[in-house]
């Protein structure tokens, strides 16, 4: 009887504590929470920033990934790991609705369901990519603990010029089929060049952010188209001879690959490096024609190639030229051919550099190259050599630039071939290998009178062996989602 | 043992009672002061937050505003260019491809200008994108202006469709629409003189800082800062274009009086070529 009031005062003092305590507590965490949300509000602003910026170069390695990707010498080449992915070298170019993508999931998601590309209906139309023939290949897995691009998924694609909505030929038509090529310098709709792709890359973020950039691409061929089956640049000297070969068979301008075609046998690049020629390569019938082939006029084989070797199209950069009669342009081919050599060799000993048809090389030999046998398919590709080159057989085909002492030397009494197309340049004192100011004198012999020798030229051969340096963008935009 | 038990009885509920009476006035100021000075505390905590979170908000906002303009400028510098001359092998009427990622005055298309010397456009606080900007749509290509005139703290942007003249004259002040407000890049030199009291390294020498910085090609060779690149310091050879935005908030520091300023920094890269 006596406790129970003294129970209840204690349990009365005891709540008014506790709410005292919590009424405090609420306003320390308001004052907390509103703290928060203010540095919150500035970590949300600079967090979309790093988004968006993120979403942008991830989308662009996309880009990157599959521009790299179309090129033959890349170690992840498309067709490499999916055999005809993209067109080969010398295939046909890639079918209107031909659609290629490179996936790059995370874990288990299908990016292309999860993610639908709704780009490619609004570029060539409803319900095309449903009727579109499409490929997927796994973008290159990451090496491990390094972590993977974030794009989505990218597109490669041909385009025309309703998909690129643009009047590329003036016609004031967006035609919906005609597929567009690249020239070097411009699109166009009648097939010159290589092949346009347009190459579309998704990103998305793990917040949700998307980013949407588009490429159109082509190939940069590495062109080298010579006026003529053999040229000479500098003065030839006649210093030595074809000897007396076989009627029908020498040094033709015949394009063995389309015969309806036809170059000039040999080249020289001034008048006096043009008499000597004629006095060198006589009698006529050596040259032109093989066989059957009807050669263009003898009188027509010696050409003066100088207008064109002066102004030769520069193979890296596209309109500029080099004067491929000079010291200095020729200087710069060779540093342009080392800039995209495969191999650099101290002579040819080693065949396997050599390169085929189907995976042609280029070759910088810094010394002489002796070259023979009959491998089965020849080495093929461009070969510059700064020494002398010997060849019998036939153990190549493509081009051969001999740049540097300048000398081509076949003699041997064996069935000896070449296609393709050679370029001889004296740009070295052979004697004590100096640089000299102008090209010297050339040596050119094919003097072996059996066994039915031909150098002949033949532009599949030299269109297969150049290169395709690289898939330029040629345009870049990025798609508003 | 009677008297004993009552004794006891009659003094023990005495203490009881006076306990029941509750806190006594002393105990009660006691409490009462310490109750205020907790509360007291607690509420000027309170408002100094909130102090702080207004005039954060206020920094905030402006600092969202710049964000979202400096944005837009690096995207419309990479696609700065679109269309090029490469995709058309006849070109079409002037408008419906980029002659230049970047347009100048004076002398556009025929004469480049030099930069900083010559040209009024580019420069410290104008440039001029050639680009679509709606490339969906058949309407050809656009000017997009980005123009802080001298003495203004109102960051402008122009749109307007390309045509044949001169592409300043085509974006003139009618056409030029508010876009980021209270950039201090090119303020009145007695503002930039108060803010230099507070940070003397946000604007060195007490002079503009400029809002556009230019990268120029070099014709193979490693690009280079613009004014330096000689021969090519002409807006066609413009590849990289480093913005600086300076933004002033609408309140000074609650505390401090200072006046808050954020500095963003972006960079924008030009893929397209320049022919």
């Amino acid at each position: 009887m006596s406790r129970k009031p003294t129970q209840r005062r204690d349990n009365s003092e005891a709540g008014v504590a506790l709410l005292i305590a919590i009424f405090t507590l609420m306003l320390v965490s308001v004052v907390a929470i509103s703290l928060i949300v203010a540095a919150g509000m500035e970590s949300s602003l600079s967090g979309n920033y790093r988004s968006a910026t993120s979403g942008y170069y991830a989308a662009k390695s996309g880009l990157e990934e599959a521009r790299g990707r179309l090129l033959p010498r890349n170690p992840d080449y498309f067709n490499t790991t999916s055999a005809a992915f993209v067109p080969a070298t010398g295939a046909a170019p890639l079918g209107l609705h031909e659609v290629r993508y490179v996936t790059n999931p995370t874990g288990a998601e299908n990016v292309l369901a999860s993610y639908p590309d709704m780009e490619y209906d609004s570029e060539f139309g409803g319900g095309s990519l449903g009727g579109a023939t499409v490929r997927t290949i796994a973008s290159v897995a990451p090496n491990t603990g390094i972590p993977g691009a974030l794009y989505k998924w990218v597109r490669i694609n041909p385009v025309t010029e309703k998909s690129l909505n643009l009047d590329v030929n003036g016609d004031h038509v967006k035609d919906p089929a005609t597929l567009l090529f690249f020239d070097g310098l411009h699109l166009n709709v009648n097939s010159a060049g290589g092949q346009a792709l347009e190459v579309t890359s998704l990103a998305v973020l793990p917040d949700g952010t998307q980013k949407l950039l588009q490429y159109i691409i082509a190939p940069m061929q590495f062109n080298l188209n010579f006026p003529a089956a053999v040229v000479a640049s500098g003065t030839y000297g006649g210093a030595t001879s074809f000897g007396n070969q076989t009627a029908g068979f020498g040094i033709s301008g015949v394009d063995f690959c389309h015969p309806a075609g036809q170059q000039y046998a040999v080249g020289g690049t001034n008048a006096a490096s043009v008499a000597n020629l004629t006095t060198a390569l006589a009698p006529a019938d050596n040259f032109p024609g093989t066989g059957s082939s009807a050669g263009p006029p003898a009188t027509a084989s010696i050409s003066d190639s100088a207008a064109v070797m002066q102004s030769f199209p520069d193979p890296l950069h596209p309109g500029q030229t080099l004067d491929l009669t000079s010291v200095g342009g020729l200087n710069q081919l060779v540093s342009e051919v080392q800039s995209i050599a495969d191999y650099t060799t101290p002579d040819c000993s080693d065949a396997s550099k050599l390169g085929t048809a189907s995976q042609p090389t280029v070759v910088v030999v810094t010394g002489s190259c002796s070259l023979s046998g009959d491998p089965s398919p020849p080495g093929s590709g461009i070969l510059l050599v700064q020494g002398d080159v010997q060849y019998v057989d036939h153990p190549y085909d493509g081009l051969i630039l001999a740049i540097g002492t300048g000398g081509f030397h076949q003699s041997a009494a064996r069935p000896t071939h070449f296609y393709g197309s050679l370029l001889l340049a004296q740009t070295i004192n052979p004697l004590n290998g100096l640089p000299l100011g102008a090209p010297g004198s050339p040596t050119l012999e094919w003097l072996s009178a059996t066994g039915n020798p031909n150098l002949q030229y033949d532009s599949c051969i030299i269109a297969n062996a150049t290169p395709a340096i690289t898939y330029k963008p040629l345009s870049f935009r990025e798609i508003s989602q | 043992m009677n008297g004993a038990r009552l004794a006891r009885a009659s003094w023990a509920p005495l203490p009881r009672r006076r306990r029941q009476k509750g806190f006594t006035l002393l105990e009660l100021l006691i409490a009462a002061t310490v109750f205020l000075i907790v509360a007291g505390a607690t509420f000027a905590l309170l408002g100094m937050a909130q102090q702080h979170y207004q005039t954060d908000s206020r920094v905030l906002a402006s600092f969202q505003e710049a964000r979202l303009g400096i944005d837009q400028i690096v995207r419309d510098v990479a696609d700065a260019g679109y269309p090029p001359r490469n995709q058309f092998s006849v070109l079409p009427a002037v408008n419906f491809y980029a002659a230049s990622p970047f347009a100048w005055s004076a002398g556009y298309p025929s004469t480049p200008c030099t930069i900083q010397t010559t040209c009024s456009t580019p420069g410290d606080f104008d440039l001029i994108i050639e680009t679509d900007v709606d490339p969906q749509n058949s309407n050809g290509v656009e000017w997009v202006r980005y123009q802080l005139p001298a003495g203004t703290t109102t960051l402008l942007r122009g749109v307007v469709p390309k045509a044949l003249g001169d592409p300043a004259a085509a974006l003139s002040p009618s056409v030029m629409l508010p876009y980021v407000t209270n950039v201090m890049n090119n303020a009145p030199g007695a503002q930039i003189a108060a803010i230099q009291a507070f940070y003397p390294a946000m604007f060195p020498g007490g002079n503009p800082v400029p809002l556009f910085a230019y990268t120029c090609e070099t014709g193979g060779g490693t690009p280079l800062s613009c004014p330096t690149a000689a021969g090519f310091n002409t807006p066609p050879n413009i590849l990289d274009v480093e913005i600086t935005l300076i933004v002033q908030a609408t309140a000074v520091d609650a505390q401090t009086g200072r006046p808050r300023l954020v500095e963003l920094h972006g960079r924008g890269r030009r893929v397209n070529p320049n022919q």
